[in-house]
């Protein structure tokens, strides 16, 4: 059901690039596209926690940063020890990622989440704080950025300029998302993640161990921030305290899709982006940012439930 | 096969069910009779784990479960067809279908049981793609029992099956709990229409605020006359 959607959102952005023709509309689509993937991994994950668990993690914006920075650790390592393979680095940042997902689930969100909606965010909080406070004390607060051999790999189409890492960010959206789509709607543990957040106790009668599924669940999406992570660390410049930035940037996204849906999340993500770059080169980079928080704002007011939200049961 | 024992349990301080005993024998359908809110629903959250007693113990095949959670109570043998279908509204037919093995042993006969399923509930074949919100309630009834034989149960328990159904369909489903029966599986029927459920019962327990107050075969308690006035409400 995802790859209609994806497609017709790409198909959408050819046909406006052939039509006008002019390089600058061209070269903000193409930027636009490319950051509008990297948001719609870093949603992701915060959306299926959301839709699954109904648990708003507010340190999904600095489990991200976390992953940039661990990626940022391990290349200057490699610089050092030049025989490792670099994609090496990349599985080992999401893979402690996912391992800091099961310690946050288990340790944090599980015993106060019978307490209701709230105590979760306020113990996440605590963890987003925890998070930027580390990374200062190792980092500094300088802003950084990773370099790497295909950091400096651009094409020049007709004028048009073209990342290599963009275009990996792009690719790597897709297989995302697809993957995703597929575990969810083909596999018997996405029936049983479905089932789980739909009437858990009904699951459990069905020998389903819905703590378990929610755990697995909540592991995906923070090894999701693991990927988000890399591929913010290897295209954008970051701070310790970039992270709720980015959450704030996600949310926006995440209520403009709908909570819990892929295809909304991804279709609001290219919406969002393609506002956000539009105003940031026009106008200037604040009122851009601005401009998302508007659009979170004027969506909860006036339909809570997202573009492509519906209402369980 | 199912025994509990001299069970008590409650709702914070307040206790609702008094030292009840009940047993369902190998391939036998068994009634839980009563009104509403004498306590056949609060025993059954007691067999299947929601609630954990204040004393007394359930044993399953010479096993305690006693306390164990809902979900291992399934993978023990005992399958659940809850109070108002509890179906998963937003998943089709299907998925409902095959949400339904988690064990091993069913995920390697899910197919096989599936087809028996289909054969036993055609309408719900024909309907197999379709979200589950969608069906009849007659229907949603027959996909929640399908649901809950597709993990492979000794045991099936079916709470308040009447409830929202016309009696046409509960006809259809208390036919369809004696074809379970017959292939050998035990069921265990916890019913307000006393009179339908005794007819195709074996044993039957009849309950009161809380306790048994009668037991036996169904037809032992349907002639008993003071059951009727009292309790049965006929």
């Amino acid at each position: 059901m995802i790859y209609p959607i994806i497609l017709g959102v790409l198909t959408l952005a050819i046909v406006a690039a052939l039509l006008v023709k002019q390089t600058i509309i061209v070269q903000l689509l193409l930027i636009s596209l490319v950051s509008g993937s990297l948001f719609a991994i870093a949603a992701s994950g915060l959306s299926l926690t959301y839709g699954i668990q109904k648990v708003m993690n507010v340190a999904h914006g600095d489990l991200i940063i976390l992953g940039s920075y661990l990626l940022l650790s391990f290349t200057s390592l490699s610089s050092k020890i030049p025989e490792i393979n670099p994609v090496l680095f990349v599985i080992l940042t999401i893979l402690i990622l996912g391992i800091s997902g099961v310690f946050l689930n288990v340790v944090l969100i599980e015993p106060v989440k019978k307490y209701g909606f709230e105590p979760p965010i306020l113990i996440t909080f605590g963890a987003l704080i925890f998070i930027e406070a580390v990374l200062q004390l190792i980092y500094g607060g300088d802003v950084r950025g990773i370099t790497i051999a295909y950091s400096s790999i651009n094409y020049v189409v007709d004028g048009v300029f073209i990342q290599y890492l963009g275009l990996v960010t792009l690719v790597t959206c897709l297989i995302t998302f697809g993957l995703i789509e597929v575990v969810i709607s083909k596999t018997d543990l996405g029936r049983a993640i479905r089932a789980s957040s739909q009437d858990a106790e009904a699951a459990e009668f069905l020998g389903i161990n819905v703590k378990k599924i929610q755990l697995i669940a909540f592991v995906i999406a923070t090894m999701l921030a693991g990927e988000a992570g890399v591929l913010y660390g290897l295209t954008q410049d970051f701070t310790p305290t970039t992270g709720p930035t980015i959450l704030i940037t996600i949310l926006a996204i995440i209520v403009l899709g709908g909570i819990g849906s892929l295809s909304g999340t991804f279709v609001s993500s290219m919406v969002i982006s393609i506002i956000d770059v539009v105003i940031s080169y026009y106008v200037n980079a604040g009122i851009g940012y601005l401009a998302t928080l508007i659009i979170f704002l004027i969506v909860i007011v006036v339909k809570p439930t997202g573009i492509f939200g519906r209402s369980l049961r | 096969m199912l025994e509990v024992n001299n069970l008590s349990a409650g709702y914070g301080r307040i206790q609702v069910l008094w030292d009840v005993s009940i047993n369902v024998k190998d391939k036998e359908i068994v009634a839980l009779v009563g009104a509403n809110g004498m306590g056949k629903s609060t025993l059954i959250k007691c067999i299947m784990g929601v609630l954990k007693p204040k004393s007394g113990n359930i044993f399953f095949n010479d096993k305690d479960i006693t306390g164990k959670a809902p979900h291992e109570i399934n993978r023990n043998g005992i399958a659940l067809v809850p109070e108002g279908r509890r179906l998963f509204y937003l998943m089709t037919v299907e998925e409902n279908l095959l949400v339904g093995s988690q064990t091993r042993e069913s995920k390697e006969n899910r197919f096989k049981n599936l087809r028996k399923i289909y054969s036993t509930f055609p309408e719900l074949e024909m309907r197999r793609s379709q979200l589950a919100g969608t069906l009849s309630g007659g229907e949603q009834q027959m996909l929640a029992i399908g649901r809950a034989l597709m993990s492979q149960p000794s045991l099936l328990i079916l709470d308040e099956p009447s409830l929202g159904l016309s009696p046409k369909a509960f006809q259809r489903v208390l036919s369809v709990i004696n074809e379970i029966r017959e292939a050998g599986i035990s069921i265990l029927l916890s019913e307000q229409s006393a009179v339908q459920a005794l007819r195709v019962a074996d044993g039957a327990f009849v309950m009161q605020s809380g306790r048994v107050v009668l037991s036996g075969s169904s037809s032992e308690v349907m002639s008993n006359r003071n059951i009727k006035e009292a309790y049965l409400g006929v």
